[in-house]
């Protein structure tokens, strides 16, 4: 092999490449390692698996309460269980917190507001107030405004244990509070009528699995769930039923990170570039050593031409010489890549290792390296004139 | 096999055209063992060159079992010269980074044979003749005469249809050169077509037919 015949010159040609591919392996491993440690924090190994909600806000929020459009399909869900990274998509149901429904007030139809409560409620001028029982129970009680109160019975004492009618369902009134009296008289329109009942319940009675604005993606491991929200997004801003409608948002953990993400990003710019030009520098060091390497062998290459090596045979030999030579170099490279990382994870947060990924990229680069910069030398061996050699 | 018709070629030197072959008219016979003799410079090694698919710019017919050489491209002429024809030259050319053995085997290389399959067909023919011991050594460690056998062994390795030899003898002593041509004796017996050029008449002798090349002509000696 001639590269074994002149080792300090190949050595010398193979320096800049070392240099290069293990940046380039110092970042890779650091990234690698980096992004792990991200996973490892929002989607552990082991334990309960991780989720993230993605909501549906509507550009109109009137129309959010009063539609009975549903506002994930079933066939949504389909789809993104399909995505990569999902392993489960479930509506979330009940996170509404203010809703509407139609009652019957002396024998008027109209929609009252509703206050949909967790826990337990607002104070009571008479009776009592909704509990944390209420909800848990998903007892179908009310407590209604003074207003109401007045208006349905005249005299609000005696409300307290009557019926309202709210949709389809019979409440009991258990309670009559004093709205907060807006003297102003500009928001008396929204303070009126205002009716709490116990969350539970109204999703016990009143939805038919349509209203849910939320939808729950169970994250596989090994996915980042930061991925897979954005990518779920993309998908429903592209292909969701309620397109239209609105606009898909998810609150994404990984901005946690951000602060380390970024001071990242900058060493790896700095890394990056410094790669980059002692690759290209190397490159060219290859270039010369191979147009060297070619006019020294000009009688190797007309021996071989007249044992029958065509022009494609011959430069097929130097750009494997080449390529042999920077996919050495790229191997050294990547050990010491390998070892700058490790000493580099003594002051990280995370640890570095040997991963896959990373030793193709540098063998890749490298040999491309090689076959780039060995082209035209081959080429040029090729071309050379069999008669001029022997 | 070979015929050759009206072969032309000229050198350029600055403004004149200096012809090297004139009408150049050549037959060469299945198990012919040919000499090409005359003095250096009346262009013998251009005309082997030609022969031997390495020249291709001349005026002229070739025919190889009559069919046209000319126009081939580079692969196919690779392809003759690696199936067609064996070269051994005057300086061996050996390629030294490499063992007596990797240099017999290249042609087998080159016609698409892997590295397995060629060892026994090395070692037979190294054997048969007469450096079966030189295998693994490097060309700088044989003598003159075990250089040029090697070189026979890499010429005939790929079982050519003819050996083209340009003064095989002319870097070798006497004895040597005699050992050499009895190689090249055995192997026309067994049927191998040689074209020699030489200008040392003593190895004529060896040879069944001789002609003359002088100024760019060729004339053949009837005997």
């Amino acid at each position: 092999m001639a590269l074994l015949k002149n080792k300090k010159r190949s050595f010398l040609t193979m320096i800049g490449i070392v240099i290069g591919i293990a940046a380039v392996s110092t970042i890779m491993s650091i990234g690698r390692g980096f992004e792990r440690y991200v996973m490892d924090a929002l989607n552990p190994e082991e334990g309960d698996l991780v989720t993230v909600d993605i909501a549906f806000q509507s550009e109109d929020p009137m129309w959010m309460l009063e539609t009975n459009d549903e506002l994930f399909t079933d066939r949504d869900l389909q789809s993104l269980e399909r995505l990569s990274g999902v392993a489960e998509a479930t509506r979330i149901e009940g996170n509404l917190q203010y809703t509407s429904l139609d009652t019957r007030v002396n024998g008027e139809e109209r929609y009252v507001d509703i206050t949909l409560t967790e826990e337990s409620g607002r104070g009571v001028s008479v009776g009592r107030g909704l509990q944390l029982s209420d909800y848990t129970r998903s007892s179908r009680v009310a407590v209604i405004p003074h207003t109401l109160a007045e208006e349905m019975f005249l005299i609000p004492e005696e409300s307290v244990g009557k019926g309202i009618r709210l949709g389809d369902e019979l409440y009991t009134i258990i309670g009559v509070y004093e709205a907060a009296i807006d003297r102003t008289g500009l928001f008396s329109e929204f303070m009126l009528d205002e009716v709490e009942i116990p969350a539970a319940s109204y999703n016990l009675y009143h939805t038919q699995g349509g209203t849910a604005s939320e939808v729950r993606l169970t994250v596989q491991r090994g996915s980042l769930p930061s991925e897979v929200a954005s990518e779920a997004v993309t998908y429903l801003e592209e292909e969701g039923s309620m397109r239209a409608m609105g606009s898909y948002e998810h609150w994404d953990m990984s901005m946690m990170t951000d602060g380390v993400s970024q001071v990242l990003n900058g060493i790896t710019l700095f890394i990056a570039s410094v790669a980059g030009i002692s690759l290209f520098i190397a490159g060219i060091g290859v270039m010369n050593m191979m147009y060297i390497s070619v006019s020294e062998r000009t009688k190797e290459i007309g021996i071989r031409r007249a044992l029958g090596a065509s022009q494609k045979s011959i430069r097929l030999q130097f750009v494997l010489e080449g390529v042999m030579m920077t996919s050495i170099g790229g191997a050294f490279g990547y050990l010491l890549g390998l070892m700058f990382s490790a000493a580099a994870a003594i002051l990280l947060p995370f640890s570095t290792g040997v991963d896959m990924v990373t030793v193709l990229v540098s063998l890749g680069i490298s040999s491309l390296v090689g076959l780039i910069f060995s082209y035209a030398p081959a080429n040029a061996a090729g071309k050379k004139e069999i008669i001029d050699i022997i | 096999m070979i015929k050759l018709k009206k072969i032309q070629k000229a050198y350029k030197a600055e403004d004149d055209w200096i012809p090297v072959l004139k009408d150049i008219d050549l037959t060469v016979e299945q198990g012919d063992f040919l000499a090409i003799m005359g003095p250096s410079g009346s262009g013998k090694s251009t005309l082997l060159n030609l022969i031997g698919f390495v020249d291709k710019a001349y005026r002229g017919d070739y025919l190889l079992d009559g069919e046209k050489v000319m126009s081939k491209g580079d692969q196919d002429l690779s392809q003759l010269r690696n199936e067609r024809v064996g070269f051994v030259f005057q300086q061996f050319n050996l390629i030294e980074t490499l063992t007596v053995a990797e240099n017999v085997e290249l042609p087998l290389l080159y016609a698409g044979w892997t590295q397995k399959e060629t060892k026994v067909r090395v070692s037979e023919l190294l054997t048969k003749l007469g450096i079966g011991d030189k295998e693994d050594k490097y060309p700088k460690q044989l003598s003159g005469g075990q250089q040029q056998r090697a070189a026979i062994a890499r010429a005939i390795i790929n079982e050519p249809d003819f050996i083209l030899a340009d003064e095989p003898t002319g870097a070798l002593d006497t004895r040597t050169s005699e050992d050499i041509m009895h190689v090249f004796q055995q192997l026309n017996i067994e049927g191998v077509t040689i074209v020699l050029v030489t200008h040392d008449p003593s190895t004529v002798d060896y040879c069944n037919r001789v002609v003359h090349m002088q100024d760019g002509l060729l004339t053949e000696e009837v005997n």
